[in-house]
């Protein structure tokens, strides 16, 4: 037998090959190196490429397909019901304040927009006043906590351990003695009445 | 197979449940196949999602004696060499002939040199294949992938794309040969 042709050798393999051509390759190997060497090559080839790794699969790849497919839809029978409820509910109460305070029931519409237009104004200009002044509280209190971790770093970069040490025990008497003058004086308050 | 076919009936019936385990059942070989086409991992994923959408959408055009797969993986075939069609990248038609069909396969010549299967570790050869992969005209690379990654037979393959099984056989054999060149070259 001659020596085998490339495809012949990846039909070989993939045992796609009839019987008796298979073993007459199988004859020609043991005698042939140089095939049995093009045969090994070929077998690693087709090992490695059949075992490529797996791409990824996002863990919500189906949910995406099937949020583009099915995209969420309201049932147009609960809209139509959410609807018809409001509307209930704000006649009702319009027929209730039309008993109650005996007015027409333009003057009554004229009055709740203007309620509802004084609360909007006064609402939006206290939060506005509110978040403005949140802002700037976070700002100061941020720029003060700086400072205060900056003249800590500079004063470790200068002392040495002892001093440190000499500073911190300083710190905290002050600080006891802060905290019992108060507590007395606060006693002290206590006894007269 | 048979499991296909309920799954779909279920889901002409308004079972969307039905559906999403279709799409769970063949994310990873559909996703494995189009990645190794295309080579981009996203792209990959966003065409993988594409040729879901579709192949509910044709649905009803389904017939229950074709195997659901062929069917599935005729639709991402054709969607990916639409996808290359509009985007002007040459794309190879796999009924194009190639001017290599007809002659004769390569005479194998064994070489007494040491080989880059003897040279490199698997993982190395892997990666090779990979990069290699990438250069080969894409009718050959998906049918390549086919074979060798998603490992479908030949007939299967034949089915898919509506060839006679020495035609698939042969372009196969084609693309792994010029796989092996392109790694050779890297050396």
């Amino acid at each position: 037998m001659k020596c085998l042709q490339s495809e012949q050798i990846y039909l070989y393999l993939e045992k796609e090959l009839p019987g008796p051509e298979t073993a007459l390759i199988r004859e020609h190997l043991k005698e042939c190196p140089l095939c049995r060497k093009a045969v090994k090559e070929r077998r690693v080839f087709i090992k490695a490429a059949e075992s490529l790794p797996s791409l990824k699969v996002p863990q919500d790849f189906s949910r995406q397909v099937m949020e583009q497919i099915f995209p969420l839809k309201i049932p147009v029978r609960a809209s139509i019901l959410a609807v018809t409820a409001c509307f209930s509910v704000m006649l009702t109460a319009l027929f209730i304040l039309f008993l109650r305070s005996g007015q027409t029931l333009v003057n009554i519409l004229i009055n709740l927009n203007h309620s509802v237009w004084n609360f909007l104004k006064h609402t939006l200009v206290l939060s506005a006043k509110i978040s403005k002044l949140a802002v700037l509280l976070i700002k100061t209190i941020s720029q003060c906590i700086q400072q205060i971790f900056n003249g800590l770093a500079s004063l470790t970069s200068i002392l040495g351990p002892e001093l440190q040490i000499a500073l911190i025990i300083l710190s905290l008497a002050i600080f006891t003695i802060i905290f019992y003058g108060l507590k007395k004086k606060l006693s002290i308050g206590e006894h007269y009445e | 197979m048979h499991e296909d076919k309920e799954l779909v009936k279920k889901t002409l019936a308004g079972k969307h449940g039905a559906f999403e385990m279709i799409v769970q059942k063949y994310q990873q070989p559909l996703l494995n196949y189009i990645g190794r086409t295309v080579g981009e991992y996203e792209l990959a994923l966003e065409l993988t999602q594409d040729v879901f959408i579709k192949t509910y959408s044709s649905l009803h055009s389904y017939r229950s004696h074709y195997k659901f797969s062929t069917w599935l993986y005729k639709i991402a075939s054709n969607y990916i060499i639409d996808y290359w069609r509009k985007k002007k990248i040459k794309a190879f038609s796999i009924d194009q002939q190639s001017e290599k069909e007809d002659s004769p396969p390569p005479i194998q010549v064994p070489s007494q040199e040491t080989s880059i299967y003897e040279k490199y570790e698997l993982s190395e050869i892997k990666g090779k294949i990979e990069t290699a992969l990438e250069k080969i005209p894409s009718y050959l690379r998906e049918l390549f992938v086919w074979k060798h990654i998603n490992e479908f037979s030949y007939q299967e393959i034949a089915e898919i794309k509506d060839l006679p099984v020495g035609t698939i056989k042969n372009r196969v054999f084609q693309a792994k040969e010029l796989i092996r060149k392109q790694m050779e070259g890297m050396g």
